[in-house]
């Protein structure tokens, strides 16, 4: 017999944030997602929850369960034990239960400019061709789903609103690494920065929650590398323009 | 900024990511503060009065009772995990090695095991006022 | 688009690590001297400028090199946790400004006590 505890939160309807217990039906296999629609329809009709594909396509469902960010869709009951507790995720503003406002998170995601800036017109006006070893560097990449699990653990993102936060610096790398793009000194313009990649401390929380086992922490640490690169190659150039 | 809004988010923070990332985090930055208020003490102590050999006596001697040489293998331990844990961050961040930084952590831990087994061992004898061939002379008389 | 964008925060991103490094070498040889050291004899006045006073020069320059490295990155490890948690820019310049002052009078008391105690045993 498991029970859930979920955060109960309605602030347009004067509900104090608290928890709230219930107890789940034995299922095999059951998903925490499949119990909170259970929840829904048999307990409980007001609770408010995200989600859309229930097959960790779509990053809408990222809650806070047993001291670790994951999607609902993916995570399973039984392992979790007797009791299972369930927070929506930190640093957005919560709109009501685990719904939060991710207008934070992707206004973060803008600023990076997520999207192809190519320095040429395709050729022959048709599309921009790219090999299979240059594809091959953005894999992974572009796995992101945008879920907000690495935002909600990122220590940084709790003290500094203006943060990119790890979700937009892995999508920044996955544009700069992109042969295509020919936006690259701009892009590193905008990520190397005291509220990009020089205000990550490196805590490895992102990388262990990511639902599609990325490295938010390695892409940083890149953009990092790239950026001193970069400076220094200037320094360089500017040294000998001068002399 | 508020400093308790700063410290209360900090500890919801490790409530919440209960990692290794998040302890060796928090452990880093606690030491780094502990560090550098320590560092701002030392230098009053040291460099008040240079050319003064009775005045730079009495004051290094007042820091130098039982009390502190056990605290100074504290300082020690502070050090050495600060440094250790910062070398990890910067192999990280350098090599690429993101994706190993808890074996990187067990190595950490490991060093610093040696470090503090060696450092209490020279240090532990200066607290009770003994030289080192002293205490080895004991145990051996013990033996 | 400047064509030499600035990159805010890496110069002190990189001069963090740059300093930790040199303390890592620094401190082993600091902490091996004074705390490392087989001897249960207290530090005092004599032991110290006796010791500087073998090799002066030497222990002058490493000291003056470890004294601003420690400073530095003492006082730019508060900065960056200063700015983790984005106070405003009145706040923010008033928290630089103390930090420099700290920095800059810590650095002449340093210098002060460095030389005053390598001249003493010279």
């Amino acid at each position: 017999m498991a029970y859930l505890k979920i955060f109960r939160y309605d602030p347009s309807g004067g509900v104090e944030p608290h928890f709230k217990r219930y107890e789940l039906p034995p299922e095999k296999g059951m998903t925490i997602l499949e119990a909170l629609f259970w929840i829904l329809e048999n307990k409980d009709p007001s609770l408010a929850f995200r989600c859309s594909c229930r097959e960790a396509v779509c990053g809408s469902c990222a809650v806070h369960i047993n001291g670790e960010y994951r999607l609902a869709c993916k995570t399973q009951v039984d392992p979790l034990g007797e009791e299972i507790t369930i927070r929506p995720l930190t640093h957005l503003p919560i709109f009501k239960d685990l719904v939060v406002d991710m207008k934070p998170f992707f206004d973060q995601y803008e600023k990076i400019k997520p999207y192809l800036m190519p320095k040429e017109e395709p050729p022959e006006s048709k599309e921009y061709f790219q090999s299979v070893k240059d594809r091959k560097k953005i894999d992974s990449l572009v796995d992101c789903i945008l879920c907000g699990a690495c935002y909600g653990s990122c220590p940084v993102a709790m003290g500094d609103p203006d943060y990119l936060g790890p979700h937009a610096l892995l999508k920044a790398l996955r544009f700069v690494q992109d042969t295509r793009d020919g936006a690259k000194t701009e892009r590193l313009a905008i990520v190397a920065t005291e509220h990009g990649v020089f205000r990550c401390h490196t805590i490895f929380n992102c990388q262990k929650v990511c639902p599609k086992d990325l490295d938010p922490t390695g892409a940083i640490a890149k953009l990092k590398m790239k950026s001193i690169g970069f400076k220094l190659k200037s320094m360089f150039g500017f040294a000998r323009s001068a002399g | 900024m508020n400093i308790f809004k700063a410290i209360g988010g900090t500890y919801n923070e490790v409530r919440l990511n209960p990692n290794v990332g998040t302890w060796s985090f928090l452990l880093h930055r606690l030491s780094g503060i502990l560090l550098a208020f320590y560092l701002f003490m030392h230098l009053i102590v040291i460099a008040t009065s240079p050319g003064n050999a009775g005045a730079f006596d009495s004051r290094l001697a007042a820091v130098q009772t039982r009390l502190f040489h056990l605290l100074e293998i504290g300082l020690v331990g502070v050090i050495f995990f600060h440094m250790l844990n910062g070398l990890r961050i910067l192999v990280a961040d350098f090599f690429y090695l993101t994706r190993q930084h808890q074996k990187l952590l067990w190595i950490v831990v490991i060093i610093f095991i040696i470090i503090m087994a060696y450092a209490t061992a020279v240090m532990l004898p200066k607290v009770f006022h003994r030289e080192v061939t002293e205490v080895a002379q004991i145990v051996g008389g013990l033996r | 688009m400047a064509t030499k964008p600035g990159f805010p925060g890496l110069t002190s991103w990189l001069l963090q690590r740059l300093t930790g490094l040199f303390l890592v070498v620094g401190l082993f040889i600091h902490v091996n001297v004074i705390h490392f050291t087989t001897e249960a004899r207290l530090i005092d006045f004599s032991s110290v400028t006796t010791r500087l006073a073998e090799n002066p020069t030497g222990w002058g320059i490493f000291y003056v090199i470890f004294l601003f490295a420690c400073i530095y990155h003492g006082l730019n490890g508060i900065w960056a946790i200063i700015l983790d948690f984005k106070p405003g820019a009145g706040l923010l310049r008033f928290y630089l400004v103390a930090l420099w002052l700290i920095g800059i009078f810590f650095s002449a008391y340093g210098l002060f006590g460095i030389f005053g105690l390598v001249r003493a045993g010279a």
